[in-house]
């Protein structure tokens, strides 16, 4: 690698910490203004997740759903496409995975069909904005946004007639027994089967996205989308599959959540985890195998506030605003430009001279 | 029948109208910056900030100033409003154009960090996350126009609304006159179509395209205040509920004409007055009648897109 190049990518790094760095300074000026015990709470945030293994198993489980909609996003918007289906398709799944537990009520069989009409379903779901951006060049950012508003509604409204646990209050579906649901690893924590199928995803991410010729084709469609064409690639059906694969796993991942971790479905428990994957694929920068670390990363944020929220009645908003900002931050692509600017000079007349004696 | 008959009320057109108002204003907003050339996502946070800072300034300036008329409050209230819908366009501009940040992303972030940040606001100033309520705030006034609320008919249907209803209107004609018969607007525009050509003719981009997501943010300021300051007098947990996308789709829809936007904004205003007509009927569940709107965009979406592409293709095939 050219030294100009080392100097970007460790530019890039840079970044990216100094944008954590600040995030978290924010979020520490927040929590000074809610709480009169501050090192209490920030004491919680940074270090309670890891005080107890219910905590981390709570961190793990925040952080397997994650991984799902961050390589969803991955391979979704690398190609230029900026749906946001996966919320609805996450959702959809978890949905999904309940309701055909409940329908088949055979152990093993039944999950393996739950989260394979999840995958499904999700891909399909996630072709709908995919082919109306195709034929019609419709924007596929408000169409995906619409859709998820319809389909968060449509799965109230069979929740509430369809599928309703009558013995409890509204917006719920019955219970699974405990050998419908995906087991634990480790009894009562959170840390349950679904984390071998989401390190699976994660591999799966990597190698189509950066080791076969379709990731490659999506990629390069997102880089450049004239550039692809030019070269002979099928745009259109890159455009399609990027999104559809996309659906399948942000759907995979919603009933794997749902299965995994809650024994009821209500809308309430599976929202944004789909907008959450969006700040994990750019933590991760884009990188299946970058997600398992910044999955984690936010998942380490959720729970810290979590934890801040039980020892200090620290509002859980805080980890949305810190996230919001490390988005911000981190897509902003000329940040601290001219300190790497400087430094790509000084570089090349540091190479210059050398050449020149 | 009677059914139909009750649409022709003015008590339908009323939650019409209310409805329309902040997708009006929002969309608006969004068309400014869509001929500029620029997707502006972040209109449900200008719309959330405004609305809560508005109520915050409005009923605070009475607790510090009780000698104040409550006119005073309602105006600094307002202009807390714009102030907060400006500087939320100005954190979009500042990153988006100076520091290329993807402006979809920047929007979907300030948008979650608005949900997150007012509701902490709210906790911080009023110690509760769910409205403000205990907050005593003031409201624009509805508006009797005097000699048209004698016309037999229409006159109920056109006149008794909230200020802020024929404020939407006449923003409809300004942002037209501007958009279309002003110098800056012509501008706009032109940074929008083509920034190349516009940068060789000497205008600066950079500048106009911030000129425009702050002028959009003043607007959209409108249409979140009418939420807290119009409609209801408090500002509740993310009461903003997604118009600020439905805006998007009803400027996409008309394809950023203020006129079509007017239009396109009645549209939902309409649907989602037939959705609680609907609802109180009982005919239909309330959830798939709260659908109806955002699919009746989608279909709309859909629609548009296929007349587009057809003009598109008839164009092309007449070469």
């Amino acid at each position: 690698m050219s030294s100009s190049a080392k100097i970007d990518r460790r530019f890039d790094i840079l970044r990216t910490a100094v944008s954590i760095v600040i995030a978290l300074i924010i979020a520490f000026i927040l929590i000074l203004l809610a709480t009169d015990k501050p090192f209490d709470a920030i004491g919680g945030f940074i270090v309670g997740p890891f005080q107890n293994l219910r905590r981390f198993g709570d961190l793990v489980g925040y952080w397997i759903p994650l991984v799902f909609t961050g390589v969803s996003v991955c391979i979704m918007h690398s190609s230029g496409q900026a749906s946001m289906i996966m919320e609805g398709a996450f959702m959809t799944g978890a949905f999904l995975g309940q309701i055909v537990c409940l329908q088949i009520m055979i152990p093993v069989l039944g999950q393996i069909a739950a989260v394979l009409t999840a995958g499904i379903v999700g891909g399909i779901l996630a072709f709908i904005p995919a082919i109306m951006k195709y034929r019609w060049n419709a924007n596929e950012v408000v169409s995906s946004i619409m859709l998820n508003n319809v389909l968060t509604n449509v799965i109230l409204f069979l929740v509430n007639n369809f599928f309703k646990d009558s013995k409890q209050g509204s917006n719920q579906t019955p219970r699974l027994p405990e050998e419908m649901l995906i087991p634990k690893v480790i009894d009562n924590i959170n840390i349950h089967y679904g984390l071998f199928i989401a390190i699976a995803v994660l591999v799966f991410g990597y190698f189509f996205l950066f080791k076969s010729k379709w990731g490659y084709a999506i990629r390069m469609c997102g880089r450049n989308m004239d550039f692809a064409r030019y070269s002979g690639m099928a745009v259109g059906a890159v455009i399609l599959y990027s999104q559809i694969i996309g659906g399948i796993v942000a759907g995979i991942g919603g009933a794997t959540f749902q299965l995994g971790m809650l024994d009821r479905y209500t809308n309430t428990s599976v929202i944004n985890y789909g907008w959450d994957g969006i700040v994990v694929a750019m933590l991760a920068n884009y990188n299946p195998l970058s997600v398992l670390l910044s999955a984690f990363f936010i998942a380490y944020i959720k729970k810290g506030s979590d934890v801040m929220q039980s020892i200090a009645s620290i509002p859980t908003q805080v980890s949305m605003i810190v996230q919001a900002i490390l988005i911000i931050l981190i897509a902003s692509k000329l940040f601290l430009e001219g300190w790497r600017h400087r430094a790509i000079v000084k570089n090349a007349e540091r190479e210059l001279a050398k050449e020149g004696n | 029948m009677e059914f139909l008959a009750s649409l022709l009320a003015p008590d339908f057109f009323a939650a019409v109208f209310r409805a329309f108002v902040p997708v009006c204003f929002a969309a608006l907003g969004g068309l400014i910056t869509r001929r500029a050339g620029i997707l502006n996502m972040a209109l449900e946070a200008m719309m959330l900030w405004s609305a809560l800072l508005g109520v915050i300034f409005s009923g605070y300036s009475k607790v510090w100033f009780p000698d104040l008329p409550d006119v005073a409050c309602l105006l600094i209230g307002m202009v807390a409003g714009i102030l907060a819908g400006l500087l939320v366009s100005s954190i979009l501009a500042f990153f988006s154009l100076k520091l290329r940040a993807n402006n979809i992303l920047v929007g979907i972030a300030l948008n979650n960090m608005a949900d997150g940040g007012s509701c902490y606001l709210m906790f911080l100033l009023l110690e509760t996350q769910s409205n403000t309520e205990t907050l005593t705030s003031f409201q624009f006034p509805a508006v009797n126009i005097p000699l048209i609320q004698d016309i037999p008919v229409i006159g109920p249907i056109l006149s008794g609304h909230n200020l802020m209803f024929y404020l939407a209107v006449l923003a409809v004609i300004l942002v037209y006159i501007f958009i279309f018969k002003t110098p800056t607007g012509l501008r706009i525009r032109a940074v929008g179509e083509n920034p190349d050509a516009a940068e060789s003719v000497g205008i600066k981009v950079l500048n106009i395209k911030t000129m425009a997501v702050l002028l959009s943010g003043f607007v959209t300021a409108f249409g979140g205040m009418y939420f807290s300051m119009g409609y209801m007098n408090f500002f509740s947990r993310n009461m903003t509920a997604g118009r600020g996308f439905i805006a998007l789709a009803a400027m996409n829809l008309s394809n950023a004409n203020p006129i079509g936007t007017f239009f396109a904004s009645m549209l939902f205003g309409f649907c989602d007055g037939i959705g609680t007509r609907l609802s109180t009927l009982g005919a239909f569940s309330t959830d798939l009648i709260k659908a109806i709107p955002y699919a009746v965009t989608m279909l709309a979406l859909i629609l548009y897109a296929i007349i587009r592409a057809r003009k598109i293709n008839k164009i092309k095939s007449a070469r």
